[in-house]
């Protein structure tokens, strides 16, 4: 539920039950009032039927005009007494009970007790009553109208600066592409709510520099002491005095070096492209960078007997010359390492799109996973860093490129929509 | 030949001067900028082996102190960043060749034999092993005054064999020189060039000088 709606409900909910409350207390306040008037209207005819009987000494005759009347009754009761009170009474010509009030009253006239009755129609009073609850309704239901009013626009327009801190998050990049440019407020607490996201996202992305620091610094750490051991392996290998055995037990050396270099590498790699080193572009042409990407494998593609299919459209897209190298070379390294013995890779560019699709011995890959850093297919049994695609991935994103991965009759496909 | 060493990695630069020494380099070693600034400065060395980051000052700066001097050094950069913006700058400043580490020292020592070739200005761009001849501007080899038919591989295979001669090369060396960072856990391929070029050697020639070293590298000797 919107907070605009929950703050609807509750106060037209209020104001309603204020209004009407109000309206009831207005009503029999007016009411009274009016009445009082009415009984102090008939009081002054009682003051002037008992003046006349004083003049007289008789009743005066009965009246009845501008909806007052006046008549006189013997009285039944002994002891009887005076009140006002309301009564229905039906005109002469009208079939419809009218509201009238009266006052009863007993006067002796010679010895003989009356009672004495002033009528006058409520009707008028009713009308005014009714007139003025009318005009109350109204304003009551212009309130609200102005209200909802007030709120669609105005409500609509105040929250504008929360709504753009929203949707600045929501798309806040932590890479630094969408920095966060909040807009400035007058308001108070949209004010200290953008304060406190440029803070936190402040520390966010201090926390998240430090950890690629961390990341590029350990790296390079690394570098010295791999270099080290390279050095010296070189050298231990020199000796003459070393057994098969022992060289074996080199090799093994070396090839879990050149491992650990290679992964070393890839991490620095990521970190650069992540903190955007690589900004000089170009407009290149794909076909010809991947058939010279072709020649440079040549080898490898010959030692496992491999058959390339390429179909090529002309396309030239607009990358970072060094990035395209990578990505080409990771997707064809996987494409050939992969795959088997005379097996078949598939090579397409069309006019926005590159397709690369290759045979293997693995089955399908998990499509969710197979960009994360070191993933790996649980029978892969090539020595693969698992941080090759994950580059990939990240210089598509870089370059606003969509990669996708699907698996059809056998075939590993790499889809990349420029 | 004269060669100093400007790396503060005492382990590395003591690799790195045995393995030299042992091609009949005279190596001197420079641990901190200081000492750097203070033996460029003084002395003419045939190559410097130049680490950028050093206690107590880049070396960069150093560099750019050979160019103003007019020295003619031959300078190779050793570089734990391998970043490409260290790469340019270096280059541009006029160092001859940029060497990320961790490296082999077999690729150290080709490629400081290369720069001085380069700077050689005595015109004399052969160099010999026995009866074998590479020109390396032509990028022709003869043996016996004979030419030789080598690809292009197995060309560099031949000069990066002679430049690191009588030394054990692994064959991740010599994968990783030849086709670079493009060859992961893919190194057995290497052998069919080795092959080839044996074959060509032993067909124009006389001596088997590659040996297989128990499968883990390989030997250029004539001994």
């Amino acid at each position: 539920m919107k907070l605009l709606s929950k703050y609807y409900r509750v106060n037209i909910l209020a104001t309603i039950i204020v209004v009407l409350f109000s309206s009831i207390c207005y009503y029999f306040t007016i009411h009274y009032i009016l009445i009082e008037q009415l009984d102090n209207s008939l009081k002054v005819e009682e003051q002037e039927v008992l003046d006349f009987i004083k003049e007289h000494g008789s009743l005066p005759a009965p009246s009845s005009y501008n909806d007052q009347e006046v008549s006189f009754k013997p009285s039944i009761s002994n002891a009887p007494v005076r009140k006002f009170r309301t009564t229905d009474s039906f005109n002469k010509d009208d079939h419809e009970p009218v509201a009238t009030r009266e006052l009863i009253f007993p006067v002796n006239v010679n010895g003989t007790t009356y009672d004495v009755f002033v009528r006058k129609s409520q009707e008028e009073t009713e009308d005014l009553i009714q007139l003025i609850l009318g005009i109350t309704l109204l304003i009551v239901v212009l309130l609200l109208l102005i209200v909802f009013l007030i709120n669609r626009f105005v409500l609509r327009r105040l929250w504008k600066p929360f709504k753009s801190t929203l949707s600045q998050l929501k798309h806040f990049d932590l890479t630094g592409k969408n920095r966060l440019q909040l807009e400035p407020t007058k308001i108070n607490e949209f004010r200290e709510l953008n304060e406190a996201v440029t803070i936190m996202a402040k520390h966010v992305s201090q926390e998240y520099g430090t950890l690629k620091r961390f990341t590029e610094n350990a790296s390079h750490e690394m570098q010295t002491p791999l270099a080290i051991i390279n050095s010296k392996l070189d050298l231990l290998i020199q000796g003459d005095n070393i057994n098969e055995q022992q060289m074996g037990q080199l090799q093994g050396i070396y090839d879990a070096l050149e491992r650990l270099s290679k992964m070393n590498q890839s991490l620095l790699l990521l970190t650069r492209i992540e903190n955007n080193q690589f900004n000089e572009t170009a407009f290149i042409s794909l076909d010809n960078t991947i058939k010279e990407k072709l020649l440079y494998f040549d080898e490898l593609i010959v030692n496992k007997k491999l058959i390339v299919n390429t179909a090529f459209t002309p396309l030239n897209i607009n990358c970072n010359r060094q990035l395209l190298d990578i990505l080409l070379s990771n997707l064809l390294n996987n494409a050939i390492r992969y795959n088997t013995v005379g097996g078949t890779i598939s090579i397409t560019v069309k006019e926005d799109e590159l397709i690369i699709s290759n045979s293997s011995l693995l089955p399908a890959l998990d499509g969710q996973k197979v960009f994360q850093r070191f993933y790996r297919h649980a029978n892969s049994t090539q020595e693969g860093n698992g941080l090759g695609l994950s580059i990939v991935k990240q210089i598509c994103h870089d370059f606003g490129y969509a990669i996708s991965y699907f698996f059809s009759g056998g075939h590993h496909e790499f889809h990349i929509k420029f | 030949m004269k060669i100093l060493i400007i790396e503060d990695e005492k382990a590395l630069s003591e690799s790195i001067t045995t393995y030299l020494r042992s091609e009949e380099y005279i190596c001197e070693v420079a641990a901190d900028f200081n000492t750097a600034l203070y033996k460029t400065e003084t002395f003419d060395y045939d190559c410097i082996v130049l680490d950028i980051t050093l206690p107590g000052g880049s070396g960069l700066d150093i560099l750019k102190g050979l160019k103003e001097n007019g020295k003619m050094d031959g300078v190779l950069i050793i570089s734990a960043k391998n970043s490409i913006e260290d790469k340019v700058e270096g280059l541009k400043i006029g160092a001859d060749d940029y060497l990320p580490k961790p490296f082999h020292l077999s690729e150290l020592s080709a490629r400081i034999a290369a720069i001085i070739r380069r700077r050689n200005f005595s015109g004399n761009n052969t160099i010999q092993f026995n009866d074998i001849i590479l020109d390396t501007q032509a990028k022709l080899s003869t043996i016996n005054g004979q030419q030789l038919e080598l690809t292009k591989k197995e060309y560099e295979l031949l000069l990066y064999f002679i430049s690191n001669k009588r030394k054990v090369i692994s064959k991740n060396a010599i994968a990783e020189h030849l086709w670079g960072d493009e060859t992961d856990g893919n190194i057995d391929f290497i052998y069919t060039h080795i092959k080839n070029l044996r074959k060509k050697l032993n067909d124009a020639g006389n001596a088997d000088y590659i040996k297989s070293v128990y499968g883990m590298g390989y030997k250029f000797t004539d001994s």
